[in-house]
């Protein structure tokens, strides 16, 4: 008890320098934390585009069916109300809803080019990707069940047709058995370019349009399910496998969507990096102050072991102070920015993706890793004050009280 | 002067743990910066490089309009591909090279399967200088050949689906300049598994200038002119001079403008290097405040006997700053030479790595400039002089009397 008074005296005596090295551990524990928080606002915006607007959590198709490098369409199934119910009494699942992916070429009489569509169904598409009904362009609405043959279609893409929305363009595609068919499209709305490539091939038609274009009636080549909870999607995909059987594949977002899985790797190696070398500074600093400690209070050092004070008890009062310095540096770091990003989670980010329109990004924090960069913070300070501690605690009193 | 220096300097020395601490500091610091600036540098310089020489040429000329349509590929917005026309361009002076292209849409079709996928026309001979690139990442069969005139190359991902080899025939099928449907044979020659860095469309086909014209109805026409420029910081003067010379039914674009993402992507990366950057730079330079403070603490009575015997406040105070100016030359110089040594260390060999979304490995060769360097140095002594400066003021105010006195 007296230890940890004499410690708390020694860290208020030296205001300055306590001062610094504390803002030293708060300035990086502020950065780790900040940026873990934009980096998760960042990687939930790609997710979430991904796979609440796009991909879907868990996507059914016949088998062979993502291996196919030729043929995709023969790889279909029946659009049968069976297959919809049965997906939709497994556990965990909350949404089920058919597509057709598909290709082909879209022009205006003299101008064409190639484009990729997803038909959707506009009743049930927007309970699994609640995302897609927000994900089009400002000023556009999305497709509804009264589309018929209207398409969402990217900016570049139309502007290319010198087409305004109500336009009519025309759709050309192969069909299973490789015969072309063409029909026209009424460009209803624009969907949001958020990479280079939505707005220059992607389009997005209704079911109904995409069976007639294609003669597939009756028929779709996915199945895609929303789940309750995104991260045990694979379970669900698990339970899904197990009742559809052998002639089906069933894959989660994170097999859809590699680019994505990627860009979450890389992100956090680069937080990793950056925290490590913060790290090291602060501890650099920290080892400094200590030192300095150390030779500034050799007389009183010696005093104290000439009085009797143990060795043990030396080495015990320089960690105290270091950890109180960690501690409060720390807590206070970790305290700013968490309320920075906590702020900026409640505004919202507004950040350009190049090539691409404007997009809201809101950072946010977990609590465990808060904690866990303080904790780190804290033991990396204690480290740092050992090797001062311990060769405080070994000074000879007679050595120390000479000292000047 | 020359007096304060050499205290700083023994100062600096005597207290050899307390500065090599400060000092590792600055290095460490300074090296990350390095390092990683000289990382990007190479990527950056791999991406632009990718894109001027793998896809649109520094300069590209086209009608007026065109690039506005340009995901249309519209055929009607054509200009002629004759000597006359190239000729005048490649009189421009540091224009090197100058090739006549079209980009268009349509179908490949082999037995019953059709792709949607598209191509561009290319000048077999011309290209080859203007996108050197695009040769080099043929990776099966061989590139646009002026003695093959039906040969066509193209990207792995369209061959599969098509589910044709190279040296198979296949069928491009296209609208003609009019708006009617024309076909023609062709072999593949060549196949290349990205048709570029950030391309968005992984199903591409190049073929034989020639050909193209006689598929699309337009001989002796092209609509797209892609230049070479060397060296490539003459670019702006190139358009410059072209304007005029091509006249104004023509736009001239410098490839900034025919791929602006890539100037946003690597400004985006500038942005964040740069605040890191910052920060490290910003905890190395506590440190010295931190060391400076103790400093003055510890030498209170030396201060004290300085003042006794005449020196001046002013000069109390350059001592402390020149001292810390010397961490910060120190660890500088130190940083800068380590991080320059890594940096060299991968130079010749690159670091090969793979974009995200990509299939395709890209080397990256790190450098650094000199004025980076310049800067980053200058930075370092002075944000070290700028950090000590409140230690260094507190010093120049002590009282003689009291510093005498003080037993610390």
């Amino acid at each position: 008890m007296t230890l940890l008074k004499v410690a708390l005296r020694n860290v208020v005596r030296n205001k300055w320098r306590s001062a610094i090295s504390a803002v030293a551990i708060l300035v990086g524990v502020g950065v780790v934390v900040f940026v873990q928080g934009f980096t998760n606002g960042f990687l939930k915006n790609v997710v979430e585009d991904a796979v609440l607007a796009k991909v879907g959590a868990i996507q059914v198709h016949r088998k062979g069916y993502l291996d196919a490098e030729k043929d995709q369409l023969k790889l279909d199934m029946p659009d049968d109300p069976a297959i919809v119910a049965k997906l939709s009494a497994i556990p965990g699942v909350t949404a089920v809803t058919r597509r057709i992916a598909f290709e082909g070429m879209i022009g205006n009489g003299s101008v064409s080019s190639v484009f990729m569509a997803t038909a959707i169904d506009p009743r049930t598409e927007y309970a699994v990707c609640p995302k897609r009904r927000e994900s089009v362009a400002a000023g556009s609405s999305p497709l509804d069940e009264k589309s018929e043959n209207g398409a969402l279609l990217g900016a570049q893409l139309v502007e290319a047709m010198e087409a305004k929305p109500g336009a009519t363009l025309t759709m050309l595609s192969a069909s299973q058995g490789g015969a072309s068919n063409a029909l026209d499209v009424t460009v209803r709305g624009f969907l949001p370019s958020r990479f280079i490539i939505e707005s220059k091939r992607m389009a997005t038609v209704g079911l109904p349009f995409a069976q007639e274009l294609l003669r597939m009636n009756g028929r779709v080549t996915e199945y895609v399910i929303q789940v309750e909870d995104l991260e045990r999607a694979d379970e669900v995909a698990e339970r899904v496998r197990a009742a559809m059987g052998e002639d089906y594949e069933v894959h989660g977002w994170r097999q859809l969507s590699p680019m994505v899985r990627d860009l979450l790797i890389r992100l956090r190696i680069v937080l990793v990096s950056v925290a490590v070398i913060l790290f090291l500074l602060v501890v650099s600093g920290i080892v400094n102050t200590m030192l300095m400690n150390v030779y500034e209070r050799v007389r009183e050092i010696g005093t104290m072991l000439a009085i009797g004070t143990r060795q043990r008890q030396v080495v015990s009062l320089f960690l105290i102070e270091a950890l109180t310095l960690g501690l409060v540096g720390a807590t206070l770091g970790a305290a700013i920015g968490w309320g920075v990003v906590a702020w900026m989670g409640k505004t919202g980010l507004t950040m350009r993706p190049p090539g691409g329109d404007p997009n809201h990004y809101f950072p946010s924090v977990e609590p465990s890793f808060v904690a866990g960069a303080v904790g780190l913070a804290v033991l990396g300070t204690l480290v740092a004050a050992l090797y001062p501690a311990w060769k405080a605690s070994r000074m000879r009193p007679v050595d120390a009280l000479r000292a000047i | 002067m020359f007096a304060l220096i050499r205290i700083a300097l023994r100062n600096v020395t005597r207290n050899r743990r307390r500065s090599l601490i400060t000092l590792s500091a600055v290095f460490l610091a300074l090296t990350v910066m390095v390092g990683v600036r000289g990382l990007l540098n190479g990527l950056q310089a791999t991406i632009r490089e990718g894109v001027v020489y793998g896809q649109t040429g520094a300069v590209q000329v086209h009608r007026k309009g065109f690039l506005k349509a340009m995901q249309g590929a519209p055929l009607d917005l054509d200009l002629p591909a004759d000597e006359a026309f190239l000729g005048k361009i490649r009189a421009v002076p540091h224009v090197t090279a100058v090739a006549a292209r079209i980009p268009f849409g349509g179908m490949v079709n082999h037995g019953d399967q059709t792709v949607f996928s598209l191509f561009t026309a290319l000048d077999p001979v011309a290209e080859s200088k203007v996108c050197p690139q695009r040769y080099e990442r043929v990776k099966v069969g061989r590139p646009l050949d002026p003695a093959d005139p039906t040969g066509g190359d193209f990207t792995t991902p369209l061959l599969s689906r098509l589910g044709v080899k190279v040296g198979d025939g296949v069928a491009i099928l296209t609208n003609d300049r009019d708006g009617v449907l024309n076909a023609v044979d062709m072999k593949v020659i060549g196949s290349f598994p990205e048709p570029g860095l950030f391309a968005a469309d992984k199903k591409v086909g190049f073929i034989p200038l020639p050909l193209a014209q006689e598929l699309l109805r337009m001989p002796g026409r092209a609509t797209e002119v892609a230049i070479a420029v060397d060296p490539l910081d003459r670019i702006d003067e190139v358009v410059a001079a072209l304007r005029p010379v091509v006249g104004p039914e023509y736009e001239v674009s410098s490839w900034h403008d025919v791929a602006g993402y890539v100037d946003e992507i690597v400004k985006n990366q500038n942005l964040v290097l740069n605040l890191i950057s910052n920060i490290f730079l910003f905890m190395a330079l506590l440190g010295i405040l931190n060391t400076m403070l103790m400093s003055v603490r510890e030498r209170t009575r030396e201060i004290g006997t300085m003042m006794a015997v005449g020196v001046r406040r002013r000069q109390i105070l350059a001592l402390f700053l020149l001292e810390a100016s010397l961490l910060g030359l120190v660890g500088g110089a130190l940083g800068l030479a380590a991080g320059y040594g890594i940096i060299h260390h991968y130079a010749g060999e690159g670091i090969v790595m793979r974009a995200v979304g990509s299939t395709t490995d890209i080397v990256i060769h790190p450098f650094i400039t000199a004025p980076f360097v310049a800067r980053t140095f200058v930075v370092s002594i002075v944000g070290a002089a700028v950090a000590a400066l409140l230690p260094s003021f507190f010093a120049s105010r002590l009282r003689p009397v009291e510093a005498l006195g003080s037993v610390a």
